[in-house]
């Protein structure tokens, strides 16, 4: 199909512009751009359980130490109230989240505790960043404060998740319980 | 050694009426045998050619055939008959 | 207490490395590329994959072979990319022998001049530094370096991990493939989980591999890379501009082997294929020809299915002869032998007991699965055909036409191919006209095929008519010693 393309190319332009542009197609075709702008989609994976229970401990490693901040272990002892509401919430719904994840049975509901789990992912992101950089009400201390392990490894468990969750999206990876359909 | 060691795994196994429906596919064409010229066949069985041959319609099949002439020096023959006109 | 520096020998082994790291990583790419699927277990079942890296979906009600899965890859990420598996195989293994040289050679050095104290940690403690430089890292500073060492703990720890584990876990793993290995010593191949779990487990080795690679320049990048770079250049951190051109022009003469050795393969694959499987086939007749087969898989290990690589005959007289169960097909025995035969396949059945042998088949393409055959050793033919002493090579010759049977394969023609007579003996050297129980089926080589269990599929004809003994193979074909060797540059010795 792509030589086809190639000689269409060649025989509907002359002169030398056409031959410059069949040899770009040539070379593009050669080093395979296509391909390679779509490597994803040449990469495909049947692991579901693992995706899911990957996916679960990541979340419930961010719940963890939501948990952690809330029960005392945050940085400023003396937070805000907002501040203590956004923890229960956010532990409450990754709890929430990662429960649905594995009612099988309720394929549906697996979807949305995984949109639920990105969704408070890209919260708690947004929430460290906007604390270290803007800065929240009542906690200026927290500005350009990025030393400080146990916030970095928060974002990139978040990351993680929101990574696997885009990479069921998107079709490289299946999550329980789907299975693939390869009869091949 | 005994018939069945020997039988493949491939091979369709025809009924009577089956056989006799390809008999007569061979007289409709006038099938004669391309060793000694000879008309008159036995049907034996039957191999799908369809998945496991590449130029193979998917519905094609090989039909055993045997030469009747007991001179017939290469009485072992076949046609390719479509599923429909024989199963 | 020996000056952890950077010595010449070291310095020069590093970018070394680089080349055959990344030739290793391009040709391994190729070769999945061919068969683009992992699984566990020892089973390549259609569908049982856990990976595929393809977007080819096969049909149902048609034959389709393991030549039609194949992908083509980008020259960017395979060597030399474009569905060559011959070329990526004699790039792999004879950079694979480079790098098990420079390797050894590495180690001999490290321990002689006392250096393997950069790497091996003689401390418990150096675990708990290094976990507060994965918490100094994720602070986003710097942890410091071990006392009068060039690295700090955690990096210690990764160095000598891709030295002295993962480095080896690759090799043994490699080996876990090879056919002759496996055949030898079936107990290696459980040892991995299965030739199929090695494979993957090989798959997760590059990808440690690329991952090592990816942090170690973020790593240097953090360190500072002028003084780094200069130490791998000079080895000692002055004339930085200098150390920078220098490494530079070192990184581009390996981008030049890279695009040297792709253009050479792609323009010119009979060369490479003599010139580097000159050196491979060396090796290979030492260290793995004398591996002889002896296994013997239980029952329960056979494969539900099993794969084919190249499609039936597909010529009128080979269909009738097959819905005629082959009564009328005759095997013609000839060449540099006493007594030439021809032997119909109740001769061959009738010619003594059966043999059988559960054996591990592998593809060249790198998927297996374990299958019983049944038939006559080849030994039992050659002390009835009694070759003359001059007869060193045994031709099979098929009933398959490439051009006509296998739309994906390159080139056309009869298939057929050479046999050393020093592999006719083995005791698993078979011909056999049985599968799993059952007459060979069609698909798998009917009414014969050969097994020689310490070599790769290809090699093991199927659908033999003729089989020839013969002093010298470069008359038949195009002289390289088979039908994949001519058109697709393939070994003729395959133990691996």
């Amino acid at each position: 199909m792509a030589q086809t393309a190639g000689r269409e190319i060649a025989l509907a332009t002359d002169g030398r512009a056409g031959a410059g542009r069949a040899a770009i197609a040539h070379a593009a075709r050669w080093i395979g751009i296509a391909q390679l702008i779509s490597f994803y989609r040449y990469i495909a994976f049947n692991v579901p359980r693992v995706i899911t229970a990957a996916g679960i401990v990541v979340l419930l490693g961010v719940a963890a130490i939501q948990l952690y901040w809330l029960v005392g272990g945050f940085p400023v002892p003396a937070y805000p109230t907002y501040m203590g509401v956004y923890f229960g919430l956010l532990v409450a719904v990754t709890v929430l989240a990662a429960g649905s994840m594995v009612v099988g049975s309720q394929p549906k509901l697996v979807r949305l505790g995984w949109m639920l789990g990105s969704v408070v992912s890209v919260a708690s992101i947004a929430m460290y960043v906007a604390s270290r950089t803007v800065g929240l009400p009542g906690l200026p201390r927290l500005v350009l404060w990025w030393d400080y392990p146990l916030g970095t490894f928060a974002m990139t468990l978040a990351a993680v998740f929101v990574a696997l969750h885009l990479s069921v999206v998107t079709g490289m990876n299946v999550a329980y319980p789907q299975r693939r359909d390869w009869h091949d | 050694m005994t018939a069945t060691d020997t039988r493949r795994p491939e091979i369709t196994v025809l009924t009577d009426e089956q056989k006799s429906r390809a008999l007569e596919e061979v007289r409709r064409r006038a099938g004669t045998c391309s060793s000694c010229g000879g008309e008159q066949f036995i049907v034996g069985d039957a191999l799908y050619l369809g998945f496991l041959f590449v130029s193979e319609n998917l519905d094609a099949y090989m039909v055993a055939l045997t030469c009747a002439n007991p001179e017939c020096p290469a009485p072992r023959r076949g046609i390719r008959l479509p599923a429909s006109q024989f199963l | 207490m020996v000056v952890l520096d950077y010595p010449a020998w070291l310095r020069i082994e590093h970018w070394v490395n680089v080349l055959f790291v990344t030739l290793l990583i391009r040709s391994g790419i190729e070769i999945v590329a061919t068969h683009p699927k992992l699984y566990r277990g020892n089973d390549s079942r259609p569908g049982a994959e856990w990976a595929r890296f393809t977007r080819k979906t096969m049909p149902t009600d048609k034959l389709y072979d393991t030549l039609d899965e194949e992908e083509s890859y980008s020259s960017l990420v395979s060597l030399p990319g474009h569905k060559n598996l011959g070329m990526g195989r004699h790039w792999h293994f004879v950079t694979v022998i480079g790098w098990i040289l420079v390797g050894i050679a590495y180690y001999i050095l490290l321990f002689a001049t006392g250096q393997w104290h950069r790497y091996v940690p003689y401390s418990w403690s150096i675990f708990a530094e290094a976990w507060n430089d994965i918490l100094t890292y994720l602070s986003f500073k710097l942890p410091p370096l071990l006392p009068g060492e060039p690295l700090d703990a955690i990096q210690k720890l990764t160095y000598a991990g891709v030295i002295f584990l993962l480095a080896p876990f690759q090799i043994f793993t490699g080996a876990a493939q090879s056919p002759a290995v496996e055949a030898h010593f079936p107990w290696y191949v459980r040892l991995w989980g299965g030739r199929q779990t090695a494979r993957s487990l090989h798959f997760f080795g590059l990808l440690g591999f690329v991952g090592f690679i990816a942090v170690h320049l973020t790593m240097i990048g953090l360190w500072g890379w002028p003084q780094l770079n200069a130490l791998m250049i000079f080895g000692q951190a002055r004339h930085l501009g200098w150390a920078l051109a220098a490494s530079l022009a070192i990184v581009a003469a390996i981008v030049v082997v890279h695009i040297a050795a792709t253009v050479w393969s792609l323009k010119s694959p009979r060369s490479v294929q003599r010139a580097l499987g000159f050196v491979i086939n060396h090796g290979r007749l030492v260290a793995l020809r004398p591996m002889v087969s002896r296994q013997r898989y239980p029952q329960s290990a056979l494969s539900p299915e099993h794969r084919v690589n190249g499609k039936p005959p597909d010529s009128d007289d080979y269909k009738v002869m097959a819905v005629h169960h082959f009564v009328d097909w005759t095997l013609h025995v000839g060449g540099l032998v006493e007594h030439p035969m021809t032997l119909t396949l109740a001769d061959l059945r009738a010619l003594g007991d059966k043999q059988t042998q559960r054996v591990l088949h592998n593809c060249v393409q790198g998927w297996s699965s374990v299958g019983e055959w049944g038939g006559v050793p080849l030994r039992q033919l050659l002390e009835l055909v009694k070759p003359l002493p001059q007869a060193r090579h045994i031709c099979f010759l098929t009933m398959q036409d490439a051009g006509r049977d296998e739309p994906s394969a390159e080139g056309a023609g009869q298939f057929y191919e050479v046999l050393d007579m020093s592999l006719a003996r083995h005791p698993q050297c078979l011909l056999a006209y049985e599968m799993n129980g059952a007459p060979l089926p069609i698909e798998h080589g009917a009414p014969l095929r050969l097994r020689i269990e310490n070599q790769v599929g290809f090699k093991m004809a199927k659908w033999i008519s003729r089989i020839e003994f013969i002093s010298d193979y470069h008359a038949i074909g195009q002289g390289m010693g088979g039908w994949r060797e001519d058109n697709v540059y393939y070994d003729k010795d395959v133990e691996v």
